[in-house]
């Protein structure tokens, strides 16, 4: 017994030996000479398309701000990594703060995943800049000090497409059929839907909750035709929204299809011809906006397809940080929350300048709806959407889409 | 027959030493201590699964949802009882999980095999459905949130060591529990159920509660896994509970090795580093994971530690066989042990009246009734196909009777299952050997001994400490002639040394009457002597009802003989009065050639060549020697009938003819050519067209 | 009114029930013929779409459904040679085991080949809308699936009950032993089930990819159903699967139209209610390694 043991430590003392030899891209050991960021996004899984434009955006960002000496001189040391889910995204983050000495946290698109990463952030005292994840909860009932919400909540996307409805006078008086994702991303899409309903006299007349793994939407889209409604509206989210909208051109029905929640890449995957209705983004590449379409540019050069809208947000908040940085000449925490706090405004290569809402760190910025080009005048599989004009109206406050504190009341716990 | 004290006590050591060491293996892999903490916890979790798994044999592909539900309710409890605390909620979310297991348990163990793991996939999917949409409870797909670790006296479990300490005494603790279980006589059982279930509950054991039983406590090991995993995140989400997760665990557990305590432990650990490093080297881990994965279900099902123990005995070869068969001492003519003699018994031990059982259209038995009286051996003849096998299965309680009754000591036993009618006092040999192959001949006995005791439920006493069992065990197979060898393994004995091994196992039951189906099928001459005359030293003290088709012989020794033909009994008489009736000899050797149609021609069939010759030729079942140099010819337009009594060959000599058995020696030529070597093919298929009994036709 | 919303539900059911059984069918046969339960069904889904979803870019729709089932069912007969046929004899834990592990592999070969982003492939103009069969709504291209579904179906029968290939496989399906001793060689007939039911599964693949979502996880959405419709309908029996997936398809249509919330569990539920009541499922035989 005593030599098998004793073979055994032999043995493990050989493989530590050899595999600390091979070198761990990881291992940083917090040097000095760089600023380590860490960033996770789904690379697998249902969210992994988006993800990985995600991480394509962040990537071109850090080249771009290293090539141009970097933050406070030093150069940035990019971590990025799948967060697969919420447990495994909780247990990188907190690593990449203990032992790769990551000064912030970036990215996530899964709310879920991004709420576990806001919780190790306010452990650990690191600012977390959440890009990609909509939940209204993330900024309300669950928000902490130390985390900033860069992408549009839900309120704003249902907003943005509901101004755009008012417009075409699809509202007042109309009635609304629902189909809604059942779980809470999608109750949440369905209680910013039926306040903007409330406040602008349409009828909900129907709503299907649909679990997340339906694949075949058959039977709703019989309900849908039993009701005969003047609208359907779509809160599903990720591949659900593709593959009803595939299913909803199969059937041919009439009623104009409009959705609250839509990744662009989703849009893509429907297929030419096969999309319609009116959606909201936050952003798209073809905005006609200078510094946007040379971000587009060069990412197609490098990359040989157009950003998706993830890309963009990704790349546009690392350069946010950078600034951040820059400006204050600090990486220190509490700086660069009283930085942001200040209500800072960016250039975030849109029309109107952003900032960061200092009650619950929202980015207060335009949001966009789009209607679907027809298929014979698509020019590529990506000349798809066509962009309406920004939400809120340029001479309306940037905050008037956004929900109100007694909307979505956030108490910042310190 | 004990197990050395290091034995015992070294995955224990090396669980502590592993544990210790952990922390510093991750930090120069580059890995933080939170990694360390998910890998012991999986760990448990995967030990857990494997009580199941690989030593009970019930493959759970729904193990997924203890670990959630054990997270969820941890999460719950402290969440709304015990704010701040975690041993309380952790304690509570273990009954949780066990009540909820039992309830399932009782549900789904119903079934066996492959459909039994269906019903836990489908459980696993059930789950993770329920877990993401009933929100209001689970959180949904944001997970239960806000979870606290609190703390032990002044030190807060915040801190990664803090909690790795703590997930690490759990760890261990529960590895004790689980080697204490799995040295218990309860463990012990667990795989006797995983080697073979039917036996083991005729001998007596409610399988069906073992099954339950080990059901409950895996999951509840595992549920403790998911509550301590939901602290360390401070969160629990549906993924714990989700199809791919379950899919992981049972990867953990086939990877590292199911046949060990700690295998599955190391197959967590190879997991979670896997997972880890790959996933920061590239995007593509998974796949790697699931080559790897593969590769080993194709070329090492025992995992790791297989490939551990293989390279092991290269350097270390287990001890050669044949000197270890050469230690058997043969002791002859042994009294019958005191402690299996049953208490004294007079006047008609069993008796079975009226008993008929059909299967489908088919009377197997009809009216049939037997009485067995104490100090008799009593034979139950018959040609093929008479029942005896059948009326066996009846009594001892494989079927149940569609009529009639069966009476052990004035007790009714029918229709009560196979353990309960052996806590009744009745025991039974099989026909074919029925034994736990992968068990020691030693275990294999001792379990039987151990099977009527209340002990065998007990799930924390070490085996050896059971003294009077380990006495007991040493004088029956002293009693059997198979002393010396109790190491070897069942499956691993000659045809004869099973057979008795089947007779000692019904024997150990410690039965008040004891049934033989055929005890000297297949064995050699001074075989048969001894075992005839084992039997007849047992039924000094216990009756014998003994199936046999070594007439001679099984006339000889028994008093009482029962002669069964198509399911009905003929007639019951003393030896002598059977030998000589002369209904008896018809169902034997049949009444009579009946007018053939054509007749056959001598002259021409004596000069044509041999169609088929069949020259010296042997064929084995396994061990049993059962065809010894047969020769045969058949010439073109012979009819030849193959006569003998059972066990005879007779079949088997048309099986090696027709391929579906290979020859072992000899040559077996079909015009001239030779078709021992080729198997099945069409030639041979076109040679000799072969028609079962009726009984093999497929319905198409 | 609430009687004829009910009804297009299941008659809807139905439809989707057709589909159901194409991919169960294939999963049925070779777990009854091998004795390997082929958690790697949905992974030749997936490949069907796949290769549809290429095909049509440069052939159209008609020949990718064509030749995709074809190119899947050449691959099968790898699957059978190299993987499958080890484990015949095997504990059928084994034969879970390794195809667990190769749908997860074929899931990211798929992912690293084609990308994670969903592949977009639409329905051919022809089969564009719905009609109206008497009061009830269809989609003209849910009809069309329906057509192929029931030849491939009337094959399929054909092929089991009246040639003597279907004659062997059956025989093979309750007694192999007596199969060889008649002389017939049974790997022949296993490989080509094998190929017949991942083809099938594949031509499923194809006919759906343009009404869901082509992505390399697309297989662990069908596995599940395709399982529970067999399990329910018995393993063995050619129509023990037919009633089943019909029946899964309705259950599911009129769940949701009662209770919308419990619509994808109930097929759940109504497994563990078909394994209590009647374990071998409907229409199963009795397959003794499986117990």
């Amino acid at each position: 017994m005593q030599r098998y043991t004793r073979r055994r430590l032999l043995k493990s003392g050989a493989a530590l030996a050899g595999l600390s030899a091979l070198g761990f891209p990881a291992i940083s050991y917090g040097q000095s000479d760089k600023i380590t960021i860490g960033h996770l996004t789904p690379l697998t899984g249902f969210l992994g398309a988006i993800g990985s434009y995600a991480q394509l955006g962040v990537k071109l960002a850090a080249e771009e701000l290293n090539q141009s000496g970097g933050i406070l001189g030093k150069q940035i040391n990019l971590i990025s990594e799948d967060s697969v889910n919420p447990a495994t995204a909780s247990t990188k983050a907190q690593r990449m703060i203990e032992q790769d000495r990551a000064v912030v946290l970036l990215g996530e698109i899964s709310s879920a995943s991004a709420l576990t990463i806001m919780q190790v952030a306010q452990r650990n005292k690191k600012v977390f800049f959440s890009t990609g994840a909509r939940s209204d909860a993330l900024r309300g009932k669950d928000c902490n000090r130390y985390a900033f919400h860069c992408d549009i909540p839900n309120t704003v996307m249902v907003n943005a497409v509901g101004t755009a409805l008012l417009e075409k006078g699809m509202v007042k008086g109309k009635k609304f059929f629902t189909l809604t994702a059942d779980y809470i991303f999608g109750h949440d899409l369905l209680n910013a839907a039926k306040r903007f309903f409330a406040a602008h006299d349409a009828n909900l007349i129907g709503d299907e909750l649909i679990a997340t793994d339906v694949t075949d939407f058959s039977p709703y889209l019989l309900k849908v035709r039993q009701a005969k409604p003047d609208v359907v509206c779509c809160n599903l989210a990720g591949n659900q929204v593709t593959t009803l909208v595939k299913q909803y051109a199969e059937f041919g029905f009439d009623y104009p299809l409009v959705g609250f929640n839509l990744n662009t890449a989703d849009a893509w995957a429907a297929g030419p011809g096969n999309l319609s209705g009116t959606w909201p983004t936050v952003w798209y590449h073809t905005l006609d906006n200078p510094p946007s379409k040379a971000f587009v540019a060069t990412f197609i050069k490098k990359y040989g397809k157009p950003p998706e809208n993830h890309a963009w947000i990704e790349y546009v908040s690392l350069k946010l940080l950078a600034q951040a940085m820059n400006d204050t000449k600090s990486t220190e925490t509490e700086t660069l929350i009283a930085y942001f706090e200040k209500q800072t405004q960016f250039d975030i290569m849109k029309a109107r300048k952003a900032y960061f809402r200092n009650w619950d760190h929202q980015l207060i910025q335009e949001a966009y709806p789009f209607t679907v080009k027809p298929k014979d005048q698509m020019k590529n599989k990506w000349d798809m959407l066509v962009l309406g004009p920004p939400v809120p109206a340029p001479n309306a406050p940037l905050e008037s889409i956004y929900p109100t504190k007694e909307q979505n009341p956030c108490q910042m716990k310190a | 027959m004990t197990t050395s004290m290091g034995a015992k006590v070294r995955p224990l050591l090396l669980a502590t030493l592993a544990l210790v060491a952990l922390p510093f293996l991750l930090r120069a892999l580059g890995l933080s201590l939170d990694t360390g903490i998910w890998a012991v916890a999986l760990a448990v979790a995967a030990m857990g699964l494997n009580l199941c798994i690989g030593y009970t044999g019930l493959v759970s592909f729904g193990h997924s949802t203890w670990f959630g539900i054990g997270a969820y309710a941890a999460g719950l409890i402290q969440l709304h009882w015990f704010p701040n605390q975690i041993w309380l909620p952790l304690a509570l979310s273990m009954l949780v999980v066990a009540a909820s297991s039992f309830i399932v348990g009782i549900i789904i163990l119903r079934r066996r095999g492959v459909y039994f793991s269906l019903l836990t996939l489908a459980l696993a999917a059930l789950s993770y459905t329920t877990a993401f949409r009933w929100s209001a409870l689970t959180g949904g797909e944001d997970g239960l949130g806000g979870l606290k670790r609190g703390s032990i006296g002044t030190i807060s479990l915040d801190n990664a060591v803090a909690y790795y300490t703590v997930v690490a005494v759990i760890g261990l603790a529960a590895l004790y529990f689980l080697l204490r279980l799995t040295r218990s006589p309860f463990g012990h059982v667990l795989v006797a159920i995983r080697e073979n279930q039917l036996r083991a509950s005729f001998q007596g054991y409610p399988v069906e509660r073992y099954k339950l039983a080990v059901f409950v406590i895996s999951a509840v090991v595992t549920g403790l896994a998911g509550a301590l995993v939901a602290f360390q995140n401070y969160l629990v989400s549906a993924e714990a509970v989700s199809v791919p997760f379950a899919g992981e665990l049972l990867a953990m557990v086939v990877i590292g090795g199911m046949r060990s305590m700690l295998g599955p432990a190391l197959g967590a650990l190879f997991f979670v580093v896997f997972r880890e490093l790959f996933s920061i080297w590239t995007s593509n881990w998974l796949l790697w994971f699931g080559l790897t994965f593969v590769a080993f279900v194709m070329y090492s099902p025992d995992g790791l530690v297989g490939i551990w123990h293989k390279l092991m005995r290269r350097f270390r070869p287990l001890p050669e066989e044949a000197a270890a068969m050469s230690k058997r001492k043969i002791y002859d003519g042994l009294p019958l042990p005191a402690f299996l003699r049953p208490d004294s018994l007079e006047g008609t031990v069993l008796e079975v009246t009226g008993v008929s059982k059909h299967f489908g259209g088919i009377r197997a038995v009809n009216d049939a009734g037997i009485k067995v009286a104490a100090g008799e051996i009593h034979a139950l003849i018959g040609p093929n196909g008479a029942g005896k096998t059948t009326l066996f299965n009846l009594i001892s309680g494989l079927y149940t009777p569609d009529q009639g009754t069966i009476r052990l000591q004035r007790r009714d036993i029918h229709g009560i299952g196979p353990d309960a009618i052996c806590h009744q006092g009745l025991a039974r040999s099989f026909q074919i050997t029925n034994l736990f192959r992968g068990l020691t001949i030693y275990e294999n006995l001792r379990l039987s001994l151990q099977a009527r005791r209340p002990m065998r439920f007990n799930i924390w006493r070490d085996i050896d400490s059971f003294a009077e069992i380990h006495a007991e065990t040493a004088e029956l197979m002293k009693f059997l002639g198979l002393e010396g060898i109790e190491r070897i393994e069942a499956g691993a004995l000659s045809y004869g040394g099973q057979r008795l091994v089947d007779l000692g196992i019904a024997l150990g039951s410690k039965p008040q009457v004891l049934l033989l189906d055929e005890p000297l099928a297949g064995l050699a001459a001074a075989e048969r002597e001894r075992v005839s005359n084992l039997v007849k030293n047992i039924a000094a003290n216990i009756p014998v009802l003994i199936v046999e088709h070594d007439i001679d012989r099984v006339l000889g020794f028994s008093q009482n003989v029962t002669v069964m033909n198509q399911g009905e009994v003929l007639m019951t008489a003393c030896p002598q009065a059977v030998r000589a009736d002369v209904r008896v000899q018809e169902i034997y050797t049949g009444k009579g050639i009946p007018a053939v149609e054509h007749q056959r021609i001598d002259a021409v069939a004596g000069e044509a060549d041999p169609l088929l010759r069949f020259d010296r030729v042997n064929t084995f079942y396994g061990k049993s020697h059962v065809l010894n140099d047969a020769t045969l010819d058949v010439r073109e337009g012979e009819i030849v009938a193959l006569l003998g009594r059972n066990g005879a060959g007779k079949s088997t000599l048309l099986k090696t003819i027709a391929g579906l058995v290979p020859a072992a020696s000899g040559s077996i030529e079909f015009q001239g050519k030779d078709i021992a070597r080729c198997r099945r093919r069409k030639s041979r298929g076109t040679a000799s067209a072969m028609c079962p009994r009726a009984a093999a036709c497929s319905p198409a | 009114m609430q009687l004829e919303f009910l009804l297009e539900q299941v008659v809807n059911g139905l439809v989707l029930g057709g589909y159901y059984l194409l991919i169960s069918l294939g999963l049925s046969l070779i777990f009854s013929v091998g004795g390997v339960v082929n958690l790697a069904h949905g992974a030749f889904y997936a490949l069907g779409a796949y290769a549809s979803v290429e095909v049509t870019q440069y052939l159209g729709f008609g020949p990718a459904v064509v030749i995709s089932p074809v190119a899947v069912a050449i691959l099968g007969i790898f699957f059978e040679r190299f993987i499958l046929r080890r484990f015949y004899t095997a504990d059928p834990i084994f034969g879970l085991l390794v195809t667990f592990g190769l749908a997860m592999v074929t899931e990211q070969a798929i992912r690293i080949i084609w990308g994670a982003a969903p592949l977009s492939a639409s329905i051919p103009p022809a089969f564009h809308g719905s009609v109206f069969v008497g009061d009830f709504l269809f989609s003209r291209y849910r009809l069309l699936i329906l057509a192929v579904v029931a030849l491939v179906l009337l094959g399929v029968w054909f092929l089991l009950q009246r040639t003597s290939f279907g004659r062997v496989v059956r025989a093979g399906i309750q007694r192999p032993d007596m199969v060889a001793a008649l002389g017939i060689r049974l790997e022949p007939y296993m490989m080509a089930v094998v190929m017949l039911g991942v083809g099938m599964a594949a031509l499923g693949g194809a006919f759906f990819a343009p009404i869901t979502v082509v992505q390399p996880a697309m297989g662990d959405e069908i596995i599940t159903v395709a399982f529970v419709v067999v399990v329910i309908g018995g393993l063995g029996s050619f129509w023990g699967v037919v009633i089943a997936a019909l029946l899964v398809g309705v259950v599911r249509g009129i769940t949701i139209n009662y209770v919308p919330a419990a619509g994808e569990a109930s097929i759940y539920i109504l497994m563990f209610a078909v394994l209590l009541v009647r374990p071998r499922g409907l229409l199963g035989e009795r397959i003794e390694k499986f117990e």
